[in-house]
């Protein structure tokens, strides 16, 4: 079954302010705008495939030095602790600290790579046209969406920590190299999500 | 740039633009929204070439590439220590120290296949990679209460950390031992090492003081047992500006604590500081002449239990000799003097046993060294004779034997029971015959080459105790029993006797008693009759009046003698007058 679509039928949504405009023949080089807002138009995002692996691998490649790098480097009269990621989950998972564990462990290590995984899929997924499951493959983008807001979680401790935690002699904390890899990633995951065309996922069911 | 629509968005689209030639079957089911739509304006505007996206990944690569290359070059180089615990280590969390500047930490801790030693792999920081010297020292700093000090009081806080000593040596190593307790000395330190030897270790132990005149000017570094196990070496450190004063004739000591002699000159107590009392110590000074040179670094040096034997006459010659006691050497400590009529001489070396199979007897032999030049310190030649310093001091010795040298064990000490060994020159022929049964049976034995044998006397107590069993010997030896069996029969007899005499005195005293007090009562009566006759005054004086007159009557008589010698005619012719 299909619907009729702006797109076949000729018109075209701005999405600043939502005015439903018709479209207009485009020479080379040129682009639409919205003849009310003066936002640009475009039926579909262009090259969102392309950009949205571009942003996936650059995400994908800081992630690397987000995990392995110290992300906090905490110093006390009594211990100077220098925490990875993973090294600050395990050490509250020692102390008992299930809970936060569990927290700074979801925020940190699973949404991002879901996030990568997810998005990796779906664009991987419009890239060969697939018709598959389109349902499930729109709300996994939203769901993406959804949770992209949440994932600077982790920066937000660590930028919390360094701005409170500065009593000189007896505790200091600092953001490792970690903290700003880790901050790209999550930057770059969200505007991974946002490259992505969720109308394309459509227009290859219409298509079929 | 070409405006190709109207700024007025609003107006009906009743153009009827159709942007693509769609089918015609959505523009039927659009055309009546469509006449309300305003056409999107359409703009000529540079845009991006979609490859520049692609720029983000390779400078995304760039940068993680940079952060991971970093921190691994960051990282250094990674060494292996070993340490016998890893108490108060912590994989991921200890620090590596220098100067209290952070070099490394500790990555992981792991036990060795052995199980005897805990390896520590730590990673250094990149600078300081060339840290891991061969002679480099690694000690785990935690608090320490020693006798010297307390240290590491930072550390309860901050918990332990490896504190590492930088070497100087050429050579890298990536392994090494790690030390129980820190280095006395840093690597640094201006001063000098010394060697000592001692025969005992006293109550020294790595980071002893060291004194020069109750100062302490340094420490032992380290201690070894020789290898033929008769003796201990002594590395020891003096600190710079008192290195000076070790020359190459000074005289280190142990001051090890209190140092309580008990000897036969009686009782000597000698301290050094309270620090060394807890500790122990060395203290060494150096003799007043400064004239030989400064002793060079790692010099040998020997190291005499106390003071007092440092600063006695070395004693480069030494003659052993061997004596043979039968008595008791009880109280005889190895130590004790050998005596040459209160000249100090010599020293017991050592006390034996040895049992003669033949004859079922012991005896002790006592090995003793002789310092013949204390003898000879107080040589002189005898008055008008020449002085005589090259006589050989065997010859001496010698000669001493051929006078009858003997030794006598003696209580030096009444207190304490100790005993010193009298040297003395017997009688001639006496002490000849004692030293050829000393040397009988042993000439085997010994050799000309074997200890110098000094013949022996009972010592005086021996001698005491001799003739006191030879007393005892002889009062055994009479036959109590047997008198006591004649007492008692004497005694017997006497008792009769006595109850005869008691019978007779009774006897006498029935019978004789009153005649004999009736006749002394008769005496009293005749006797004062007697007294009554005399004490009549007529008979006295008559008496008395008698005498005067026969004392007359022999004057006269005798002047008619004395005539009669003169004139002998006048008794016949009568006296005649005188005729002048």
């Amino acid at each position: 079954m299909s619907y009729a679509t702006a797109k076949n039928q000729g018109y075209i949504a701005c999405p600043s302010c939502g005015l439903l405009c018709q479209h207009a023949a485009l020479n080379e080089g040129a682009t639409l705008l919205c003849p009310r807002c003066h936002a640009t138009l475009h039926s579909r995002k262009p090259h969102s495939i392309g950009k949205t692996w571009a942003f996936l691998a650059a995400a994908a490649l800081l992630y690397i030095p987000a995990n392995v790098l110290p992300i906090m480097d905490a110093r006390s009269l009594k211990e100077a602790q220098v925490d990875t990621i993973m090294s600050g989950i395990e050490y509250l998972w020692k102390t008992g600290s299930w809970g936060l564990a569990a927290i700074v462990f979801i925020a940190s290590i699973v949404v991002p790579c879901f996030k990568l995984i997810a998005l990796s899929l779906l664009n991987w997924s419009v890239q060969r046209k697939s018709a598959r499951w389109p349902m499930l493959r729109i709300r996994l983008y939203r769901f993406v969406e959804l949770i992209g807001r949440w994932s600077m979680l982790d920066i937000f401790v660590v930028a919390l920590l360094v701005a409170l935690v500065q009593l000189r002699m007896f505790a200091v904390v600092r953001a490792g190299p970690a903290a700003a890899a880790f901050g790209a990633v999550v930057v770059l995951t969200m505007l991974a999500a946002h490259s992505f065309e969720p109308r394309l996922i459509w227009d290859n069911v219409e298509d079929e | 740039m070409s405006e190709e629509t109207s700024e007025s968005g609003y107006k009906p689209a009743s153009q009827k633009q159709s942007p693509n030639d769609d089918s015609a079957s959505t523009a039927v089911l659009a055309q009546p929204a469509q006449a309300l739509l305003p056409a999107a304006s359409v703009t000529q505007r540079w845009q991006w070439s979609p490859w520049v996206i692609w720029l983000i990944p390779v400078f995304a690569a760039a940068i993680a590439g940079y952060l991971v290359i970093h921190a691994m070059l960051e990282r250094g180089s990674t060494i292996t220590i070993s340490f016998k615990s890893a108490e108060g280590l912590e994989a991921g969390k200890t620090k590596l120290k220098f100067k209290d500047v952070d070099i490394g930490d500790v990555k992981s801790i792991s036990l060795s296949k052995d199980r005897t030693q805990v390896i520590v792999k730590a990673q250094l920081v990149k600078g300081a990679a060339n840290f891991a010297r061969d002679d480099t020292v690694f000690w785990v700093v935690r608090p320490r209460i020693g006798a010297g000090g307390i240290s590491g009081l930072s550390t309860l806080l901050s918990g332990a950390y490896i504190a590492v000593d930088v070497g100087k040596a050429e050579i890298e190593r990536d392994d090494f031992v790690g030390l129980d307790a820190p280095p006395p000395i840093t690597n640094g330190l201006a001063g000098r090492h010394f060697i000592l030897h001692s025969e005992q270790i006293g109550s020294l132990d790595v980071g002893a003081p060291l004194y020069y005149r109750r100062l302490q000017v340094g420490q032992v570094i380290s201690y070894e047992l020789d290898r033929n196990g008769r003796g201990f070496t002594f590395n020891v450190f003096v600190n710079a500006p008192y290195d000076q004063y070790v020359r190459q004739n000074s005289l280190f000591s142990h001051a090890s604590g209190v140092e309580l002699s008990l000897d036969s000159n009686g009782i000597k107590l000698q301290t050094e500081s309270l620090a060394s009392i807890l500790s122990g110590g060395i203290s060494f000074e150096t003799p007043a002449d400064n004239s030989l040179p400064q002793a060079a670094a790692n010099a040998e040096f020997t190291l005499f239990p106390s003071r007092q034997k440092a600063l006695q006459h070395p004693d480069f010659e030494v003659r052993a000799g061997l004596m043979y006691f039968n008595e008791s050497v009880r109280g005889l400590n190895v130590g004790a003097p050998l005596d040459f009529r209160g000249i100090v001489i010599g020293e017991v070396k050592a006390i034996k046993l040895e049992y003669d199979k033949t004859k079922h007897t012991y005896r002790f032999p006592v090995e003793v060294y002789l310092y013949p030049q204390r003898l000879r310190s107080y040589l002189r030649p005898a008055p008008g004779k020449e002085k005589s310093d090259d006589e050989d001091i065997d010859q001496l010795l010698d000669r001493l034997q051929q006078a009858g040298l003997r030794a006598q064990l003696k209580t030096g000490n009444l207190l304490t029971g100790s005993m010193f060994i009298a040297l003395d020159v017997a009688q001639q022929g006496k002490a000849k015959a004692d030293v050829k049964s000393a040397t009988s049976g042993k000439a085997n034995a010994y050799t000309s080459d074997a200890p110098m044998l000094i013949a022996t006397i009972p010592g005086g107590l021996d001698q005491l105790q001799a003739a006191v069993i030879s007393i005892a010997n002889k009062v055994d030896k009479l036959p109590i029993s047997e008198m006591g069996s004649d007492v008692r029969t004497a005694l017997a007899s006497l008792n009769s006797s006595l109850q005869s005499a008691d019978k007779l005195f009774k006897n006498l005293d029935s019978d004789l008693a009153p005649q004999a007090s009736k006749t002394l009562s008769q005496v009293r009566q005749t006797l004062s009759g007697v007294d009554k006759v005399l004490a009549e005054d007529g008979v006295q004086l008559d008496l008395k009046e008698a005498l005067r007159e026969i004392k007359r009557a022999a004057h006269t008589l005798n002047s008619l003698a004395d005539t009669l010698e003169r004139h002998p005619e006048a008794l016949i012719r009568g006296k005649q007058e005188d005729k002048r």
